[in-house]
């Protein structure tokens, strides 16, 4: 059963529905990534299943019940990190562990957990003397101090820079592994979404667009590689066009440069044509699409073309059913 | 150890590193009384004061002053400053809930209050021969009720002041009619009729009133009790019904 499961998620500010339909579910030790342009509602989804804000139509559960409903239980269950919202500037890193732990039934070990994140040698440290990183980090911790099922994540690494995002997301995965913790991560990141989750889902105007793992969001959008190079010796293109991976083959006449279209397992087959025809590939290089490739015409789709709207709403039935 | 003992121990240790905001509380009331004190003409019994001194009448006024600092500045600021910086928001996601926190709050509040007051009591009384009431118990009690109708005034204008600009601009706005109208400026007692009439039925100047009175070993009269248990009773109201988490 599903930790977190959201069915039709409707949430209207002023009458502008902010959240349209959205429809997911979070299994235990898994990390979801919801992706969107600012505005696309995801913040909202997250406070919804934070039981912070009640659903105008659809139904959020979390352990099976509906946290909005269920306060205490959410609150329990739910560790939650959230955009501007801070502590006061003079509580101290220990302190505020401490006090959030004492908030909860069955706090994990503090000390272990300042340990596990790195905080321990600024225990001492008054949080409004912290940098960025380690206010993250804090962040972090508070939300798990409780032992919860479900991690709230919004914008973890959002003004970090490369070094500690990298830190951070690597405390998050051990997190993960080593308590199962059903984790939601509200990002921006495409990179964020490609090493932390299991499966993203693309929000744009309050709609689900697509859900799917970072690589199928991928393959979903364009599947379309290319390997270009500079043969070391004549090749006929003929023999890289019988590869069944292989799309298309165009070369250019004056350097002799070959470019091969394909899918799949494209550059693994040229290599093995290349190596049994005794060519070497000088300059290879590999195009894929990537993840912001994917982001991008997921969420663009939205906002240039009205028919991609069905289009997409396909793949989100899809995804819901699945 | 519980929620509530670790949110008043961590809401002490922050109004302890908070000394701007303790000094106007505790220590600024009874400066100002010494300097009353040092001052001959404060120390001289007037017969148009009923027999007693300035400083006697001032032991009161200062009480007030004390409770102003806290009710208009301290607590709203603090109120308001949860609510900006989302401390109250993430405190709504644990299983704790915002409320304990507004009750630790308070709780640091009234102790504060208490020590700023029970200091001045001990100068005035203790040091520089202010005339103590025989009985001490009503000037207690309705110091007690002045706190309490602070308290309820911190936290209304915390609820109402979405930001910490705001609450310090009422907070200022509301400093001197008030303290006017407790005495601090000039005495009621030497204020046209009028003002002495609303001033008695402001939070302060009830307070004021009630506290020279029972250190007269005058009745305190039911009016200014009256009084300021309706501020007590309306702040709270305001504060229920429109106190926002964010």
């Amino acid at each position: 059963m599903p930790i977190v499961e959201v069915q039709h998620l409707t949430k209207r500010y002023g009458g502008r529905p902010v959240v349209d339909g959205v429809s997911f579910t979070v299994e235990e030790g898994e990390v979801l990534g919801l992706l969107g342009h600012n505005g696309a509602g995801k913040t909202t989804t997250v406070e919804c299943v934070a039981g912070l804000r009640a659903p105008d139509a659809g139904t959020v559960r979390v352990l099976g019940v509906d946290p909005a409903a269920r306060r205490d239980v959410a609150r329990r269950a739910v560790g939650v990190q959230l955009q501007e919202s801070t502590l006061p500037d003079r509580l101290r890193v220990g302190e505020a562990l401490r006090l959030f732990a004492s908030f909860h039934p069955a706090p994990v070990d503090v000390a272990a957990l300042l340990e596990a994140l790195g905080l321990a040698e600024h225990r001492a440290q008054a949080y409004g003397d912290l940098s960025g990183g380690l206010k993250q980090r804090l962040s972090f911790a508070l939300a798990l101090v409780g032992a919860p099922r479900v991690a709230v994540l919004d914008e973890l690494t959002t003004g970090l820079d490369p070094r500690a995002r990298r830190e951070v997301w690597q405390q998050v995965r051990a997190v993960v592994r080593t308590r199962g913790v059903a984790v939601l991560l509200v990002t921006h990141s495409m990179e964020e979404a490609e090493r932390l989750c299991d499966r993203a889902a693309v929000l744009a105007r309050g709609r689900v667009v697509a859900l799917d793992t970072p690589a199928g969001l991928v393959e979903r959008v364009a599947g379309e590689q290319s390997v270009r190079f500079t043969p070391s010796a004549a090749l006929d293109p003929a023999v890289l066009r019988a590869l069944p991976e292989v799309t298309d083959v165009t070369t250019d006449a004056p350097d002799g440069l070959v470019q091969v279209h394909g899918r799949g397992e494209l550059v693994h087959a040229v290599v093995s044509v290349l190596a049994r025809e005794g060519v070497v590939a000088r300059g290879l290089r590999i195009e894929r699409t990537t993840l912001d490739d994917a982001y991008l015409a997921l969420t663009g789709s939205w906002w240039t073309a009205e028919q991609g709207v069905t289009e997409h709403e396909g793949v989100h039935r899809e995804e819901v059913r699945r | 150890m519980s929620a509530q003992v670790e949110l008043v121990r961590a809401e002490a240790r922050l109004a302890a590193r908070e000394p701007v905001a303790t000094f106007w509380v505790v220590a600024f009331p009874s400066l100002l009384l010494a300097v009353f004190a040092v001052i001959p003409v404060f120390r001289e019994r007037q017969d148009d004061l009923g027999g007693l001194s300035l400083l006697d009448l001032y032991l009161p006024i200062n009480t007030t002053l004390a409770l102003a600092f806290l009710g208009l500045h301290v607590l709203p600021g603090a109120l308001a400053g949860y609510r900006e910086k989302g401390v109250l928001r993430r405190l709504s996601t644990t299983p704790v809930g915002p409320v304990r926190v507004l009750l630790a709050q308070l709780a640091v509040s009234a102790v504060t209050g208490l020590a700023g007051t029970t200091l001045l009591l001990a100068l005035g009384w203790g040091v520089f021969g202010v005339a103590r009431p025989a009985d001490p118990l009503p000037f207690l009690g309705v110091l007690v009720l002045c706190l309490l109708a602070m308290l309820g005034v911190g936290l209304a204008l915390g609820a109402l002041c979405a930001t910490t600009k705001a609450a310090a601009v009422a907070g200022n706005v509301l400093f001197f009619p008030m303290m006017l109208l407790a005495g601090l400026y000039v005495p009621l007692a030497l204020m046209p009729e009028v003002v002495q009439r609303v001033g008695e039925l402001s939070p302060l100047g009830a307070g004021a009133l009630a506290m020279q009175r029972a250190a007269a070993g005058e009745p305190v009269g039911w009016p200014p009790l009256l009084a300021l248990a309706g501020w007590t009773v309306v702040a709270l109201a305001v504060s229920v019904r429109r106190f926002r988490w964010e």
